[in-house]
């Protein structure tokens, strides 16, 4: 089934072309890593791709209701004034699950991405991997459909980035959660199913 | 980029921003320039008012063996004289009359010698009763001593057998005491009482009624009032100067009776007191409205900074950086100015009619400090650049705002300064809250400035509190997790709330003062519109009063005139005149258990008691009777004490009548400021025999129409007044009118208003921006409009709520503080300050509505996902 589909989308930004004629579509189970030098858009590619942003020309379709679509933003992310375990409980709050179940399983996410001690801090306490690290266990226990990670471990040592990997991939087996994770660490895109190069606007492998 | 493509560029990109700062700009404009403007006008009309209460300006006494003519002449070279009349006068050993019922001398008596158009030349000196105005008159108290009317012979005594005279009229002399004033006696000597016994005759008839006596030559003159200069300060410096050149040129041959120049130093004292208002009242709301124009102009300072790192980057100099930023400043500020001239001109119009101006000097620094205002905050960034480089964006994103109190809080500075405040409170309390104080004879008022103090410490003071109390109760505010199906998260808002206390407790605190402002204007103001309102009913008697003169033998008011439709009570009262020992006083006969129905009564009129358990004394002791505390004094009395009193019975004959003394009274309803005594009217009827009333007290709500209805009522000689057509001649004892503070109080109350309304708006749309990247995160997460706007209502809610309380609490204590500092400005003083409660409704829904409204827009606009805002660190 088809979660998000872009049919040539040109995206542009005061004339400049960052998106030249981009053809995607993600079905579930997916696990795309979308790479390419800082600038060359694979941030508006995520927008894009989770509906967040309206491209310029051609047309991008969500297939599932915006609420089962997940985005972590490439910047940290977290309500600055509440604690770890509120940030990661959040979503779940907002759908109406009982707080102290909310609690339970952002709590679970937190310890599964090592945080298990942080979870009372406030962001400001928090290294700026440690709250990607808070904004990615927010959208993992959502177990949305798709989930956009924005450089989830770009801020994160080897163990750090293996731990997250580890939990997407966790959820895409558990949930079918389709992945969409932009990384500029070959590496790590190395690990995904589908890599989507971008250079020029357009996806060159 | 040229500095006007800048400018042009910002201007079309940033409207909104623009026309905010423009605004508050306008309104600090518009409320110093009409502020300012009020007060130099109200200054004038003190002048102007002061004079026009003055009888006579000058009475000119000559010396012994002076040639009068050689000293008219001089007078009459004194600027702006209008008119000079001579008048003499002569101090003779009585007057007789005889009548059928038998012949009644007086004591001493003066007799004078008046021309035939005096009543013309100065009308506040003589005031016609009965008969004709000019030709021979008896001075009132004297026909009632005489027993005498027109038509009666008057001896005078020591003036031979020719010395008699045919009376044309009785008169009331409503200024004796500057009348009959010693010319020349050194100030501070105190007045000289009046004379008991007078006689007004033609000057053809003066020299043959007078005989030996000896003549007192004097020239009255009175001069042009609206060439005075505006200040009275200045006005009398003026007056007094001539009066000294006039002295010099005459050679001593005449002393000058200053009467002019006596009322305008009167006027200091009201002066400083309507400058004490402007301080009080006006300067708190003027800092307020520099302070809520400041935070607009400084909303754009964020984005400036940023548009200023581009503009170096683009290799602009500072000193280039600052004079764009300068000009947009000024842009804004110019713009500012217009709006505030006009809202100025408008607001003037409003609060003090067609008549007002705006005066050019603060019209001109009003706005000159509204264009500094604006481009000393934008300039703040500029200065940052220069000193520290690029401005750092990333500064106050991302992290949670700070929960510790700021400095001032954490040295106590609240603490002390109320504390500081209450002490200063208490030694002006014990000094009986003289804080003007106007030395006799001296042209310069002393103000103790020191007692001010109290309201103006008060203020920082309890501001600071209000920033404690609600940071405190906010860190307390913890939301057990409820079961929640419905995802509203109010624990998680309520800890938001918590982590943000510090700025929700700033935000209330602002909102506090501006509330704060208006409330304690406006209790100030119906506290002070409300005594004036006592005052003048005292004055009248009620708000409608029949009056007849004292001892109206034969004529006697029956209260069923005044039962006119629109009436709620009447009640009748007995004027007559009684003698204590040799002095002559008001005497008033009333019906002590109900004579509240009509007549104003208030604590103070009665010291050491409330006046209810006073009457209560007075009514169940019939013979009971309440006199001055001066009398009580000079006659060594004590409650329960005899004191016999002279009183006329039904025939005019003075019978000696007890009573005993049951209490003190000060003021009473149409009683003179000077002793008098309150008696049972029962009494009074059953030992003089006669029950005569010649005084109706008139309860209603509308004293005009009823006063118009009754006039036609009443049997020829009784007066008929009423508070409404009395609200404009009626001024209070330090001369300040009713209109003054109103125009004032509209003033603040106005711009409070506004202000109060501005900073709720200001706060929220201050915190709902930085918060803007939460609502966004909040959204991304699948939360829905309603839930996302939840996280601004919890925190609109507890600060407008917060701020509403600490404001009106803030804006009691200090009205309360207010009254009592200004005591001096009320007469009689208040019990207790006024609360106007459909104005502070009033307020309090404006509040809540325009917070609600601001609310609900930021939710709808920055609830939206912009991306761009999810690339921004
Ligand atoms: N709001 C915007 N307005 C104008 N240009 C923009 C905007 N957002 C992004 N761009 C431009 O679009 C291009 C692509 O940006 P994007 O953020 O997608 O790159 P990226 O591949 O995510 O880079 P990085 O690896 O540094 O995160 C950049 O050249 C950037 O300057
Ligand atoms: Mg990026």
């Amino acid at each position: 089934m088809s979660l998000s589909s872009a049919a040539d989308v040109v995206l542009e930004y005061g004339g400049r072309r960052i998106l030249d004629g981009l053809d995607l579509t993600i079905e579930t189970g997916d696990q795309y890593a979308v790479t390419g030098r800082s600038g060359s858009g694979k941030t508006t590619l995520l927008l894009v791709m989770a509906g967040l942003l309206p491209p310029t020309r051609g047309r991008a379709t969500l297939g599932v209701p915006s609420r089962e679509i997940s985005y972590v933003p490439q910047t940290p992310s977290l309500i600055p004034e509440l604690s770890a375990l509120d940030n990661a409980a959040l979503g779940l709050r907002f759908r109406g699950i009982a707080p102290v179940h909310a609690a339970e399983q952002a709590r679970e996410a937190l310890v599964l991405l090592g945080l298990g001690d942080a979870t009372d801090a406030l962001p400001s306490e928090l290294s700026g991997g440690m709250q990607q690290r808070v904004a990615i266990a927010r959208a993992v226990v959502l177990a949305p459909r798709l989930l956009l990670a924005d450089e989830p471990t770009g801020t994160l040592d080897r163990s750090a980035g293996a731990q997250v990997l580890a939990v997407l991939r966790d959820l895409a087996t558990r949930h079918e959660t389709a992945l969409l994770v932009a990384t500029h660490d070959p590496e790590i895109a190395a690990l995904f199913p589908h890599q989507l190069a971008l250079a020029d606007g357009r996806v060159v492998a | 980029m040229t500095g006007a493509a800048y400018l042009m560029a910002g201007l079309r990109s940033r409207r909104a921003e623009w026309l905010a700062a423009a605004v508050a700009v306008g309104i600090f404009v518009a409320f110093l320039a009409s502020l300012g403007s009020f007060v130099a006008q109200s200054r004038s009309e003190l002048t102007v008012r002061a004079a026009a209460a003055v009888p006579l300006d000058w009475q000119v006494q000559l010396t012994a063996g002076a040639d009068t003519a050689a000293a008219e002449q001089a007078l009459r070279k004194v600027p702006d004289l209008v008119a000079v009349r001579a008048v003499d006068y002569a101090r003779v050993p009585g007057l007789r009359s005889t009548s059928a019922t038998g012949t009644r001398t007086t004591g001493a008596a003066y007799v004078v010698s008046l021309p035939p158009d005096y009543a013309a030349f100065a009308p506040r000196e003589l005031r016609p009763l009965l008969g004709a105005a000019t030709g021979v008159l008896l001075q009132q108290q004297t026909a009632a001593n005489l027993a005498a009317g027109p038509g009666a012979a008057i001896a005078v005594l020591g003036g031979g057998s020719a010395a008699t005279a045919t009376v044309d009229g009785v008169v009331d002399l409503p200024a004796a005491d500057s009348f009959f004033q010693v010319v020349g006696a050194p100030a501070g000597a105190g007045a000289s009482a009046p004379p008991d016994n007078v006689l007004l005759v033609p000057s053809a008839v003066f020299g043959r009624l007078i005989g030996k006596a000896a003549v007192v030559h004097q020239l009255h003159a009175t001069f042009r009032h609206d060439r005075l200069p505006a200040d009275p300060a200045a006005a009398y410096d003026l007056s007094a100067a001539r009066a000294n050149h006039y002295a010099s040129a005459v050679a001593g041959a005449a002393l000058v009776g200053n009467d002019l120049g006596a009322a305008l130093l009167g006027a200091r004292e009201d002066a400083v007191y309507a400058q004490l208002l402007v301080l009080l009242l006006g300067v708190p709301g003027v800092v307020l409205a520099g302070v809520v124009c400041g935070l607009v102009v400084a909303l754009r300072r964020d984005r400036q900074s940023r548009e200023l790192g581009l503009l170096r980057l683009r290799g602009a100099t500072p000193l280039r950086s600052a004079l764009l930023v300068g000009a947009t400043a000024g842009a804004d500020g110019v713009l500012g100015c217009l709006l505030g001239l006009a809202g100025a001109r408008l607001a003037l119009r409003v609060a003090l009619g067609s008549g007002a101006r705006l005066s050019p000097g603060w019209t001109v620094g009003a706005c000159v400090a509204g264009v500094a205002l604006a481009i000393v905050i934008e300039l703040g960034p500029v200065l940052r650049l220069v000193r520290r480089g690029a401005p750092t964006v990333q500064e106050a994103v991302g992290s949670a705002p700070t929960t510790r109190l700021p400095l001032p809080l954490r040295l106590g500075a609240d603490g002390i300064l109320v504390a500081v405040s209450a002490l200063v409170f208490w030694l002006t309390a014990r000094s009986g809250y003289s804080v003007v104080v106007v030395p006799e004879g001296i042209p310069v008022a002393s103000v103790n400035y020191a007692a001010l103090l109290a309201p103006a410490l008060a203020w920082p003071g309890l501001a600071l509190l209000c920033w404690r109390v609600t940071a405190a109760v906010l860190s307390r505010v913890r939301r057990p997790p409820a079961a929640d199906t419905a995802g509203a998260v109010r624990d998680v808002r309520s800890a938001v709330v918590r982590q943000r206390r510090r700025l929700v407790a700033r935000g209330a605190t602002g909102l506090a003062v501006a509330i704060a402002v208006t409330v304690s204007t406006a209790i100030f103001t119906t506290t002070y519109d409300r005594q004036a309102r006592v005052d003048v009913s005292l004055t009248v008697g009620s708000d409608v009063a029949v009056t007849l003169p004292p001892d109206s033998r034969g004529v006697t008011l029956d209260p069923t005139v005044a039962r006119v439709p629109g009436v709620q009570a009447v009640e009748a009262m007995q004027h007559r005149l009684a003698y204590v020992g040799p002095d002559l006083q008001d005497l008033y006969g009333i019906n002590a258990r109900t004579v509240g129905r009509a007549a104003p009564l208030q604590n103070a009129f009665t010291p050491g008691s409330t006046v209810k358990a006073a009457l209560a004394r007075l009514a169940s002791r019939p013979d009971g009777a309440l006199l001055a505390q001066e009398t009580l004094h000079d006659y060594q009395l004590h409650e329960g004490d005899l004191v016999r009193l002279r009183l006329q019975d039904g025939q005019g004959r003075y019978v000696t009548i007890p009573f005993h003394v049951a209490g003190v009274v000060t003021e009473f309803a149409t009683a003179p400021r000077d002793s008098f005594i309150v008696a049972n009217a029962s009494y009074i009827a059953s030992t003089t025999g006669s029950s005569a009333v010649e005084t109706l007290l008139v309860r209603t709500t509308h004293p005009a129409q009823v006063g118009a209805a009754i006039r036609n009522r009443v049997p020829a000689g009784a007066t008929v007044a009423d508070t409404q057509s009395a609200n404009a001649t009626v001024t209070s004892a330090t001369g300040l009118a009713a209109g003054n503070l109103a125009g004032l109080a509209k003033l603040t109350l106005g711009f409070g208003f506004l202000l109060a309304v501005a900073s709720s708006v200001l706060a929220l749309v201050v915190g709902s921006a930085q918060r803007r990247r939460t609502l966004v995160v909040v959204a991304l997460l699948g939360a829905t409009p309603r839930q996302r706007a939840g996280f601004l209502w919890t925190e609109a809610r507890a600060m407008v709520l917060a701020g509403l309380a600490a404001g009106l609490a803030v804006g009691a204590v200090i009205a309360a503080e207010l009254v009592k500092v200004l005591t001096g400005i009320f007469d009689p003083a208040p019990e207790h300050p006024a609360v106007p409660i459909g104005l502070l409704a009033g307020l309090i829904a404006v509040v809540l509505v325009g917070s609600a409204v601001t609310t609900g827009i930021s939710a709808r606009v920055m609830g939206r996902v912009d991306p761009a805002r999810l690339r921004e660190g």
